[in-house]
């Protein structure tokens, strides 16, 4: 998913959910800023870079092929682009090395959902936009797994667009190109991806980045057979899996404004998107590399209130100007935290898989302060809670 | 990491830096050593990527090329360690384009780093500076001068700048605190 969705419509479900005009636009800065926090950004603020929530392109090439790398590497999309849907998964026939990757393949409400949506309670607009910007993920980047991996991530020439809807539908071959700097042509169907590498643990294998941006987009409707599929084919519907991403985040939001709740999964508050849902309809399946305009548009209606473009360093001064631990308390400081927590919560759900892909988790109650030390602020932040 | 997998980096590192040192006190044979290397380095890749195919890729979308790619690299493997004598002028295309993919790539990440506002942009457009320079200087010494060791010596210290690297990660805290 792109902006348009993880900052704007975001906002649209803050409102809906029933959050104030400010609170919504710092759950959908929250949600944004997940694509902007690499450890680039936190050198320049001073803050620690194993709260990076993304990578850069050249963050990612200049990457080592070594264990400690990868296990960051799959640190940072596994728990915030590729949630994995069951760290159990069984299937026949496998070594327990192909598995392991296996079992970290993308899949909207799993028991990890849960998880993040209940560490969010209590903590903040940046905490409940981290969540949302995951949950999105999960529905648009299904079938694919946050870490470098030729055998789940790859796919190849049989990959078909399917355009318009009803009896004017018709389908096309997909044909993707490997120039960066070109942009994805809707009208004849031309899109960017990465080159295929052999190399199982290139990071030209990470993610969706062999099927380019065609799950970031929710008017794609495609088949195509994925690396891990043993030659059957998928058929991904992103207008109704984004529908159904918005649905179940108004319903996530309401869950962590109440004190009651329990997040459960596969639930949707289609009830409450109901006065809006041909509109949202219309939006997401309209042919348009950025949706941001319509979005906005759509959020302003719902709000009555202007909705600033999204600016990265909308809280660098604030963050700066706030000396020693005060910095804890900015937003920021809160959104760091909060990514430390997810990020520790995933590995920790990893690790206790018996899957070791993500690196070691150790038991804060069983060893004290042990391991990289980035993750004492959670200790810290504990202790002040008490 | 595991321990296993610290010790064996660990060993790894060691032996880096043991290899270099000798090739820079011998490059005559140093030169046929590094070649003799790379021959095995292939030919253990083959193996790998045919375990690979076997025990992963083989019911793939695209598995395959895991396959011809272990066969290819035997072939190449198998053909370097034959011929050694023949392959100076290889080694050295091979150590300046893989010192200039280094360089490059380093250059590129200070030009994002700056742009990010990030002070890392300095060490990176240093590092990225003395690998191209030592593709220039690879390239004349072994191609202009005719003298392959300046090429030997600049892939003596890659290998000592990856070992301290390696040995480093050995034992780095890589765990992550989880707090329930």
């Amino acid at each position: 998913m792109n902006a348009d969705f993880h900052y704007y419509a975001t906002y649209c479900v803050a409102i809906i959910a029933g959050y104030s005009h400010e609170e919504s636009q710092d759950i959908a800065y929250g949600s944004q800023f997940t694509d902007c926090c690499s450890r680039t950004y936190l050198e320049k603020i001073g803050g620690p870079v194993s709260a990076a929530t993304t990578q850069l392109s050249l963050e990612m090439m200049e990457a080592r092929g070594d264990i400690p790398t990868l296990n960051d590497i799959t640190r940072i999309w596994a728990s915030f682009h590729f949630l994995p849907g069951d760290l159990y998964a069984k299937r026949k026939w496998c070594t327990k090395r192909y598995l392991n990757r296996y079992r970290l393949i993308c899949k909207p409400n799993g028991k990890l959902l849960t998880d993040t949506v209940e560490l969010a309670r209590g903590k903040g607009p940046q905490a409940a936009g981290i969540a949302m910007h995951i949950m999105a993920d999960t529905w648009a980047h299904q079938n694919f797994a946050g870490i470098p991996s030729l055998v789940v991530n790859n796919t190849n020439y049989y990959f078909y667009e399917i355009v318009g809807e009803g009896e004017e539908a018709f389908e096309r071959p997909v044909r993707f190109n490997h120039n960066p700097a070109t942009k994805d042509d809707l009208e004849k169907g031309n899109y960017t991806n990465t080159v295929f590498q052999g190399i199982e643990r290139s990071v030209m294998n990470l993610g969706h980045g062999r099927c380019g941006h065609l799950p970031d987009y929710s008017f794609a409707r495609y088949r195509y057979m994925p690396a891990w599929a043993n030659y059957k084919e998928i058929i991904k519907d992103n207008p109704s899996d984004y529908l159904h991403a918005f649905a179940q985040m108004v319903y996530a939001l309401k869950c962590l404004r109440s004190e009651n709740d329990r997040f459960e999964t596969d639930t949707y508050d289609m009830e409450a998107i109901e006065p809006w849902k041909d509109r949202i309809w219309e939006i997401l399946t309209r042919r348009q590399l950025d949706a941001s305009k319509d979005w906005k548009d759509l959020g302003e209606e719902l709000s009555g209130c202007k909705i600033e473009a999204f600016d990265r360093d909308k809280y660098y001064k604030e963050y700066m100007d706030a000396g020693g631990d005060d910095q804890d308390d900015t937003y920021l400081g809160k959104y760091i935290l909060a990514a430390l927590a997810q990020k520790s919560m995933v590995t920790n759900r990893i690790f206790s898989s018996g899957n070791l892909l993500a690196g070691f988790s150790i038991d804060y109650e069983k060893v004290g302060l042990k391991g990289i030390r980035d993750y004492y602020r959670l200790a810290r932040k504990r202790g002040e809670g008490r | 990491m595991t321990r296993l997998d610290r010790v064996l980096n660990f060993i790894r590192g060691i032996a880096q830096i043991i290899f270099a040192v000798l090739i820079f006190l011998d490059p005559d044979d140093g030169l046929v050593l590094v070649i003799y290397i790379i021959g095995i380095d292939m030919i253990l890749r083959a193996f790998s990527n045919l375990t690979y195919y076997f025990t992963m890729a083989r019911s793939m979308v695209g598995g395959r090329f895991a396959l011809y790619r272990g066969i290819i690299y035997l072939d190449f493997g198998v053909f370097t360690v034959l011929t050694v004598d023949a392959l100076t002028f290889y080694l050295i295309l091979y150590i300046a384009v893989l010192s200039f993919i280094t360089g490059a790539i380093a250059v590129m990440r200070a030009g994002e780093a700056k742009r990010a506002g990030s002070p890392q942009w300095r060490s990176l457009i240093a590092y990225g500076s003395v690998n191209l320079i030592l593709v220039v200087l690879v390239l004349i010494g072994g191609l202009v001068l005719k003298r392959p060791f300046l090429a030997i010596d600049v892939y003596a210290c890659t290998l000592i700048y990856s070992s301290i690297l390696r040995i480093r990660s050995s034992f780095k805290e890589s765990a992550i605190i989880y707090i329930k």
